[in-house]
C-alpha cells in the first residue's frame, strides 16, 4: 500500500516528510488498525491516535508559521491523511476536520488566535472541526447562511442551527459562519470553541458511516464571539484565498480511501484471481487512475494561494474527479471481494459505504458540477 | 371542508415534516397539523424547534430544477493510440484537420481551456470595425466542429504535466493516454506590473478577453481607452477601437509606432495616418504608474504628463505559453524547441504555432501554422514532411495606412531602401548589397506583395 507515495511525480529525490510518513503508517498499523471496526461499527472516536498524529507533525505541514523551515507544503499534508484513510476513512476525515480548522486560522488575520489556539491544533493537543458545510452551499447558491450574528461591544452575538459537524466535543473548536444583521449586514467568520456559553452540542441521527467522527449538530443561543476570534473580515477574499487549500485537503480522504480498496482488490486476488480476472476495473488499471489522481492533486496543491477562478475550476475538477474514482474503487473493491466483502466487518463494504461520503460530503458531486457548469459559462 | 394535509421542511437540515404522518415516535400522531405541534418538540434529525421550518411550498426559489446543466463528465480513459491535442485554438485544430485529413479512423482528443469554439484569433483586434461581438466571431461552434472532424473534445480541461514514463496527459479530470502529444498551448500576454491603485489593464488575446473588453466597453460608449504598446495588437487595436467611436490614447516605449517591424519612413508614415485618425500617440514615454479615481484611471507617464481614461488595455506582446513543457522536463528555450519534424525533445510529442521555437524562431503568425500542421500530421501518419519555414508576411490590418510587411530572418543584416513611395503608399525593401531579405509596402502598393513574396521564396530556394 503506498508504496509510490514518497516519490514527487516525475520520480525526483524521496519527499522531506518520507521519514514522517514512515511514523505514521507505523503510528497507523499498531494504534489505529486495531480501531477501524469498532470507529465504524460502534462509533468510536480515535482521540488518542489523532493527538498521536498530531504529536507526529501529521496536521502541521500545511502551515507554514508552524513550521521550522516556514515552508508550507499542502501535498505532504493531504499525503498524510491519505495514510489514515486508507485504513480508516472515518478517521482520515477527522484528520482532515482538524487540517481544515488550522488552515482557517493560518490563513485569518487573528493574531490572538495565531498565538493561543493555532500551535496546538497543528500539534493536535487541541482539536478542531469546521462548520463550512453551509457556508459552501451559501456561496454556491444552494443553501441560505443558517446562523445569524448581532454586533455587540467587543464582538458578536451569534444565534441559530447548524445540523452537523464533525470532530467535535466540549473542548473543541470549528470555523463558522454567521451573517450579521444591521446597518453593516454582511457575512464574517469565527472561531467558535464548543464550550463557549449559549453554545450547545446535538446528538444526530445515526450515519451509515462515519459515524466515529464525532458529528453533531450545533445550536448557537446568542453565542458571544469575541473580535479576537474573527477570522476574516471582509470575508469574500478570505474565502477566495482559502479554498482551494480547503478542497484540496478532502482530496486526502479520496485518494487514500481508492488506496485502500485497491490493497483490498490485491488481497483478494491472493485466493481469487482464477474468477476476478473476469471484472471490469483490475488492479493495474486502478492503480493508474490513482496514480493519475494523484499526480494532479499534488501538482496542484503545490501551488494552493491562487484565488482565481481558474485554478478553482482545476480544483474542483479535480475533487469531482476523486468522488468518482472512489466510487468506481469501491464497487471494484466489492466485486474483487465477493462474499466475503459482504461481511459486517469486511473492509470492502465499510469502504463502499465510505465512498459514498466522499461523494456526498460538501461540496457533494451535483454541487461540484452546478459550480463547474457556471465557472466554465463565465 | 377538511384541509389537504401539507409538508413542511427544516431549514437547517432537510428533514420534512408531513402532517399526514406525523412523528409518533416523538409524540405527534398521523395527522398532526403542523400548527398544533407543541413549542417543546424538536426536529427529529437536528433538534430545531418548529420555528425552523417552512411549508414546502413557501421555500424560497432557486433556479428552475430543468435547467440543464453544461457536461462536465468526460470520458477520460480512451485508447492508448490516441493523438492527444493540448489547446484548441487555431494551430491546435489545425493539426486535428491534417490528421483527419490523411487518416479517417484515428483517434485524435483534444484539450481546450475554454469551450474550443473555433475563431480566427488576428480578428479580435479588428472586431470593432466589423461590428463583431464575441459570439459572432465564432466560426464553428467546438461541438460542430469536434463532430465534423470526429474529435473527441475535452472542454474546459487544462493539462497540468506530461507524465513521459507512462506516456500520459495529467489533467484534474484524470490522466489522458496518448500514443503522439502535440503541443498547441499558444501563447500568453506578456504583462508588466504597473504600480499605483488599479486593478491589472486588460489583455485581447483570446476571444474571452474580448468578449470582456465588449462588455466593459458597452456600458461605456464613447469611452477613453489607452492602449499600452504600439506594436501590432495596439495599432490594429487602436485603430479599432477609434472606428467603434472610443477615444484612443496609444502609449509606446519606443519612438515610433511598430518599430521593430517597419522601416523608419513607414512607422512615420503611420505615425501620421494613426494621428489623422485622431488616435492621440504618446511615444518615447513609459507607463510609471496607474491610479483609479472614482472609476476612471489614471496613467502617470515618464515625461510627467498624466492622463485620465476609463479603460486601460495592454499590448506589450506574446511570450510561448511553455510551462507545460517545462515542468515536464521538455527542452524549451524561447519557446518549446522543435526540429525540423516538429518534435520536441521527447519524439511522441510535436509542438506548433506561438509556444514553438525551430531554428532559435518562434514564428507568433497565423501564416505559419499551415505549414506546421502539415509537417505534424505527415509525421503522425508515418509521413516524412519536415518544416522549412517560409518568409514571414505579416498584413497589419490598420485601415488608415494598410501594411504588408516580410520582415527580414534574424540574424540576417542589411538596411531598408526606399524603391517608390508616394501620397498613395510605399515600397521598401530590405537588402544586403543585392540579396532581398525583406519588404514593406503601404497603402496602394501592398498588392505587391505577392510578387516580392515570389522573389523571396526563388532565393531562399537558390540557398537551399
Amino acid at each position: 500500500m503506498l508504496e509510490t507515495i514518497d516519490r514527487p511525480s516525475g520520480g525526483g529525490p524521496p519527499m522531506p516528510h518520507a521519514n514522517a510518513d514512515a511514523a505514521l503508517r507505523e503510528l497507523t498499523r499498531t494504534e489505529l488498525a486495531p480501531l477501524t471496526a469498532r470507529i465504524d461499527r460502534e462509533g468510536h472516536y480515535a482521540e488518542e491516535f489523532l493527538r498521536e498524529a498530531g504529536a507526529l507533525g501529521a496536521f502541521s505541514r500545511h502551515l507554514p508559521s508552524q513550521r521550522p523551515d516556514g515552508q508550507m507544503d499542502l501535498p505532504g499534508a493531504i499525503q498524510a491523511m491519505e495514510i489514515i484513510s486508507a485504513e480508516c476513512m472515518t478517521t482520515g476525515f477527522s484528520a482532515w476536520c482538524q487540517n481544515a480548522c488550522a488552515w482557517y486560522v493560518e490563513n485569518s488575520d487573528s493574531d490572538t488566535l495565531k498565538r493561543e489556539v493555532l500551535p496546538r491544533l497543528a500539534r493536535g493537543e487541541a482539536l478542531g472541526g469546521t462548520g463550512l458545510s453551509n457556508p459552501m452551499k451559501w456561496l454556491a447558491g444552494i443553501e441560505d447562511l443558517k446562523l445569524v450574528g448581532e454586533r455587540v461591544q467587543g464582538g458578536y452575538v451569534v444565534s441559530g442551527a447548524l445540523p452537523w459537524v464533525s470532530n467535535l466535543g466540549p473542548d473543541h473548536y470549528f470555523g463558522a459562519i454567521f451573517r450579521v444583521q444591521g446597518a453593516e449586514e454582511r457575512p464574517l467568520m469565527a472561531l467558535v470553541h464548543c464550550g463557549d456559553p449559549g453554545f450547545r452540542l446535538t446528538t444526530c441521527p445515526t450515519f451509515t458511516a462515519l459515524e466515529g467522527s464525532r458529528t453533531y449538530g450545533c445550536h448557537f443561543d446568542r453565542v458571544f464571539v469575541p473580535d479576537a476570534h474573527v477570522l476574516a473580515d471582509p470575508l469574500p477574499e478570505y474565502i477566495q484565498r482559502i479554498r482551494p487549500g480547503f478542497v484540496l485537503l478532502q482530496m486526502g480522504m479520496g485518494l487514500g480511501l481508492i488506496d485502500g480498496c485497491i490493497d483490498v482488490m490485491r488481497k483478494s486476488n491472493e485466493t481469487l484471481s482464477h474468477v476476478n480476472c473476469y471484472l471490469d476495473d483490475q488492479v493495474g488499471e486502478m492503480e493508474e487512475l490513482l496514480a493519475d489522481a494523484r499526480q494532479a492533486c499534488y501538482h496542484l496543491a503545490a501551488a494552493p494561494m491562487d484565488s482565481s477562478d481558474d485554478f478553482f475550476s482545476d480544483v474542483l475538477q479535480l475533487r469531482l474527479t476523486g468522488s468518482e474514482l472512489a466510487l468506481k474503487a469501491s464497487q471494484s473493491a466489492m466485486l474483487h471481494a465477493g462474499a466475503r466483502g459482504y461481511l459486517a466487518s469486511a473492509p470492502a463494504q465499510r469502504k463502499l459505504r465510505e465512498s459514498y461520503f466522499v461523494a456526498i460530503v460538501t461540496p457533494a458531486i451535483k454541487h461540484l458540477r452546478k459550480e463547474l457548469a457556471r465557472l466554465h459559462s463565465q | 371542508m377538511e384541509q389537504p394535509f401539507k409538508r413542511y421542511v427544516c431549514l437547517v437540515c432537510g428533514y420534512i415534516y408531513d402532517e399526514a404522518q406525523g412523528d409518533p415516535e416523538h409524540g405527534l400522531p398521523a395527522g398532526t397539523r403542523f400548527e398544533n405541534i407543541p413549542d417543546d418538540w424538536y426536529c427529529p434529525d437536528c433538534q430545531v424547534t418548529k420555528a425552523d421550518f417552512v411549508a414546502m411550498g413557501d421555500m424560497p426559489a432557486r433556479g428552475d430544477s430543468n435547467t440543464a446543466p453544461a457536461p462536465v463528465v468526460a470520458d477520460m480513459a480512451g485508447s492508448r493510440d490516441a493523438v492527444v491535442i493540448v489547446g484548441a485554438g487555431m494551430a491546435g485544430w489545425a493539426v486535428a484537420e491534417g490528421i483527419r485529413a490523411r487518416e479517417p479512423d484515428r483517434t485524435i482528443r483534444m484539450l481546450a481551456t475554454d469551450s474550443g469554439d473555433y475563431y480566427i484569433k488576428p480578428q479580435l483586434s479588428n472586431g470593432f470595425a466589423k461590428d463583431l461581438d464575441a459570439q459572432s466571431m465564432v466560426r464553428e461552434s467546438a461541438v460542430e466542429r469536434a463532430t465534423r472532424l470526429g474529435v473527441d473534445l475535452l472542454p474546459h480541461l487544462r493539462a497540468l504535466e506530461i507524465d513521459r514514463q507512462r506516456k500520459r496527459l495529467i489533467t484534474p479530470r484524470g490522466g489522458i493516454p496518448y500514443a503522439q502529444l502535440v503541443l498547441a498551448t499558444g501563447a500568453l500576454p506578456r504583462r508588466l506590473r504597473f504600480a499605483g491603485s488599479a486593478a491589472p489593464p486588460l489583455a485581447v488575446n483570446h476571444l474571452r478577453d474580448y468578449r470582456r473588453l465588449r462588455s466593459v466597453l458597452n456600458e461605456k460608449p464613447g469611452a477613453r481607452v489607452a492602449i499600452i504598446g504600439a506594436g501590432l495588437v495596439g495599432c490594429e487595436l487602436a485603430e479599432d477601437l477609434r472606428s467603434g467611436g472610443f477615444a484612443v490614447t496609444l502609449i509606446e516605449q519606443a519612438p515610433r509606432p511598430l518599430a521593430r517591424l517597419l522601416p523608419g519612413g513607414l512607422s512615420e508614415d503611420l505615425t501620421h495616418a494613426l494621428a489623422a485618425r485622431e488616435i492621440e500617440l504618446c511615444l518615447g514615454v513609459e507607463v510609471r504608474k496607474i491610479t483609479a479615481i472614482n472609476g476612471q484611471q489614471e496613467l502617470e507617464l515618464s515625461d510627467d504628463r498624466r492622463t485620465c481614461v476609463d479603460v486601460v488595455v495592454s499590448a506589450l506582446g506574446i511570450e510561448p505559453s511553455m510551462g507545460l513543457a517545462k515542468i515536464s522536463g521538455l527542452r524549451v528555450a524561447t519557446g518549446v524547441v522543435v526540429d525540423e519534424t516538429l518534435r520536441c525533445s521527447d519524439p511522441d510529442i510535436f509542438a506548433l504555432g506561438d509556444c514553438a521555437e525551430f531554428a532559435g524562431q518562434v514564428e507568433p503568425y497565423v501564416y505559419a501554422l499551415r505549414a506546421q500542421s502539415d509537417v505534424i500530421a505527415d509525421q503522425i501518419t508515418g509521413g516524412t514532411g519536415i518544416y522549412q519555414p517560409q518568409p514571414a508576411v505579416v498584413i497589419v490590418k490598420t485601415p488608415s495606412l494598410p501594411l504588408t510587411v516580410s520582415p527580414p530572418a534574424p540574424g540576417r543584416r542589411g538596411r531598408w531602401d526606399r524603391v517608390e513611395s508616394d501620397a498613395g503608399g510605399s515600397h521598401y525593401e530590405y537588402r544586403s548589397e543585392d540579396e532581398l531579405l525583406g519588404f514593406a509596402l503601404s497603402g496602394r502598393l501592398t498588392h505587391r506583395a505577392r510578387e516580392l513574396e515570389a522573389r523571396l521564396h526563388r532565393r531562399q530556394r537558390a540557398v537551399a
